[in-house]
């Protein structure tokens, strides 16, 4: 074909553009705060059992706070603490504390040490598909870890009707469903199982388990509280949203101390304070979960966020440190709706006075 | 004009040696391109080997026949028993089940259909392939898995002696996320690629052989037989080929609609099941190091099983092609 002037023209002008492009695109990006954030947005990831809330506080700060932009993205515990301890993100929402060796390499990339700051607190429902029930179930640690273990595989199992005296249950077998993905949300229950029926419950406590000894995975929270609602007889452990948005009963479970309890915020906000204990030294608050003493629902767990104690970008730490004054303080209350319970007011007052270090000194 | 050479000189082209600066830069350009299609593959393999060699290594189970999949920095014991049993499962079933059905469509769009209604029929088969796949999934999470209830019990109910359909622990089947669900969608999936490569190579076969075939008294189907189809075999079979390379590696749809447990049952009605694309969709965000490279193991087990199956098809295209082919 005839190469004319224009063509000519236009094909040299085309790769100048993309040569442009390149070289522009790979040393420019300081101002625009890619990665990292800076003094006008973040962009925390993590946890997925914070991620609804991470993102209601998020719009909630922006309206009063227009000039400031903050992204959550759930992409769970582990790519959250890694991206962090890259310096790829500005905190990170995790399930989990550090290991040993994240924490040391969290350091070095803050430059300064690394605090491990509970934010909120959630329970683990147990939800279920029995619509002839026309009150929540009743079910003690070891039913439970019996369902879960395909110990028990009917509805009317004898197990199942001593939790519920009285009532009538019909015979439809049970379709358990878990988490194909790793998550922290595994992690809480089965410490919760191995805690307090660990006779009957032999798997241990991890994030994830191949050898599930019945039902099926799905991915994600909103992918076993969808297999459960399409399933009569389903039965799953998730964050009480997704029961709410699905219309699902969630059962009353009965742990180590007490009775069978609902769970709700109240409930949550009871068992953090009577089973979590801070094991960190101020201001890191790092700690760990008791499931035997809990007095309210027993399947409760907190969730952090990993932050820099000082930021190399003193605008970035403030702004972080201001939205984590927001999260701790007015965004407590947010959650209750979203089904998260506000840190019992102890608690809350300490995590207030970790945030308040942050590029203070 | 007899100063014209007007004789090709195809050896002398093909060589360079006509000399014009133009040709040997683009023939250096052609062979830059050529080199880095086998450099890529070839990087690709070592990264896969380099980065998955810390999990074989510290792996405390044998790797081939171990169903379960455990691997994260303390505890390391895993094996792709069950992800390659359930690989291999869903694809050929998907390839069964949309084979026959994607040289239907072919035949009818290149034989049977009105001319307007042909082209239509074809463009609509390639919309078909544009959908992307997590699509397809979502759909069939949200849609297909709840009307297969139906199916399921009706197979379940007449061939339940065929232990491919059996269920003997009678688990409720209304919303089975299993292997035969996950087959289904895969078959979707490849059926639009599949028939479109089929209705290519139908196209080209010269239609003196098919007239001749009807000359002779042949009826339609008889000409299909004997003349339309055989010719076509290899294009056919690499058709397939293409459709079972989409569904050996084919993530988010499967793990969407697979029940997710370390099976190798061969029971495909029931909920469960997994494969080596899915476990990796499923357990990548939550892995830490070791979790990754034994994530990456599998990826190199079904690398090499990719690169297998489009050697084979290879091989059957070669033979096919050597052989003769008459009308009659």
């Amino acid at each position: 074909m005839k190469v004319t002037l224009m063509m000519r023209t236009a094909g040299i002008a085309t790769i100048t553009a993309l040569g442009l492009a390149a070289c522009g695109g790979g040393s420019g990006g300081g101002n625009s705060g890619g990665g990292m954030g800076s003094a006008n947005s973040l962009n925390p990831q993590g946890s997925t059992f914070q991620e609804t809330l991470q993102q209601q506080w998020a719009t909630n700060f922006h309206s009063s706070n227009p000039s400031a932009q903050i992204t959550y993205t759930g992409s769970g515990s582990s790519a959250g603490i890694e991206a962090f301890q890259t310096g790829q993100s500005s905190f990170a929402g995790s399930d989990v504390t550090m290991t040993a060796d994240q924490q040391s390499a969290a350091n070095a990339t803050c430059g300064s040490s690394a605090l491990t700051i509970p934010i909120t607190s959630g329970g683990v429902a147990i939800m279920y598909n029995l619509p002839s029930l026309t009150k929540p179930l009743n079910l003690s640690a070891d039913t439970l870890a019996g369902i879960f273990m395909g110990k028990i595989t009917t509805w009317n199992d004898a197990a199942i009707a001593a939790d519920n005296p009285g009532v009538s249950l019909p015979s439809t077998g049970i379709s358990v469903f878990h988490r194909a993905d790793g998550s922290g949300t595994t992690n809480v229950l089965s410490g919760f199982l191995d805690a307090t029926a660990s006779s009957v419950w032999t798997l241990g406590v991890n994030k994830e388990f191949s050898n599930w000894p019945v039902g099926q995975g799905a991915t994600g929270s909103s992918g076993v509280a969808q297999g459960v609602k399409n399933t009569p007889g389903g039965i799953t452990y998730a964050e009480v949203t997704y029961a709410k948005q699905d219309g699902l009963q969630t059962a009353a479970i009965k742990g180590a101390q007490g009775g069978f309890v609902q769970i709700s915020s109240a409930t949550v906000a009871k068992s953090i304070k009577s089973g979590f204990s801070i094991t960190g030294t101020a201001p890191d608050l790092a700690g760990t979960l008791s499931f035997t003493s809990m007095t309210g629902y027993p399947i409760s767990t907190v969730s952090y966020v990993l932050v820099c104690s000082t930021y190399k970008d003193a605008g970035l730490g403030t702004l972080v440190r201001k939205y984590l004054t927001y999260a701790a303080g007015p965004g407590q209350d947010v959650g209750t709706s979203l089904g998260f319970a506000p840190l019992p007011k102890s608690l809350d007052n300490k995590v207030l006075a970790s945030i308040a270090t942050i590029n203070q000194s | 004009m007899s100063a014209v050479d007007t004789t090709l000189d195809t050896a002398s082209l093909r060589s360079g040696r006509h000399g014009h600066r133009g040709d040997a830069v683009f023939r250096a350009i052609t062979l830059a391109a050529g080199i880095f299609v086998f450099v890529l593959l070839g990087a690709i393999a070592v990264f896969l080997v380099i980065k998955a060699l810390p999990a074989l290594r510290d792996n405390q189970a044998n790797f081939w026949t171990t169903r379960t999949w455990s691997a994260t920095n303390g505890d390391v014991h895993f094996g792709i028993a069950a992800l390659l049993f359930g690989t291999v499962v869903t694809s050929v079933l998907a390839l069964v089940i949309s084979l026959p059905l994607a040289i239907g469509v072919a035949l009818y769009i290149v034989e049977y259909a009105p001319a307007r209604l042909s082209t239509w029929l074809g463009y609509l088969t390639d919309m078909l392939a544009a959908v992307p796949s997590v699509v397809y999934g979502l759909w069939a999470l949200l849609y297909l898995l709840k009307h297969m209830a139906g199916l399921n019990e009706f197979l379940v109910r007449y061939f339940h002696w065929i232990p491919l359909f059996s269920n003997p622990n009678n688990q409720t089947l209304v919303y089975s996320k299993s292997i035969f669900a996950a087959s289904i969608i895969l078959a979707i999936m490849i059926l639009p690629i599949t028939a479109a490569i089929s209705r290519e190579v139908l196209r080209q076969v010269g239609s003196a052989q098919k007239e001749a075939a009807l000359a002779l008294g042949a009826t339609r189907w008889e000409m299909v037989r004997t003349s339309l189809l055989p010719p076509s075999r290899p294009g056919i079979v690499s058709a397939a080929m293409l459709g079972l390379g989409r569904a050996l590696g084919e993530t988010i749809a499967v793990a969407l609609v697979i029940g997710n447990t370390y099976t190798t049952s061969g029971r495909v009605l029931i909920p469960g099941g997994a494969t080596i694309a899915s476990n990796i969709a499923n357990l990548f965000g939550e892995a830490d190091e070791t979790g990754r490279s034994a994530l990456i193991a599998s990826g190199l087990v079904l690398f090499v099983l990719t690169l297998a199956v489009n050697l084979i098809a290879r091989y059957v295209i070669l033979r096919a092609g050597s052989e003769e082919h008459t009308a009659i």
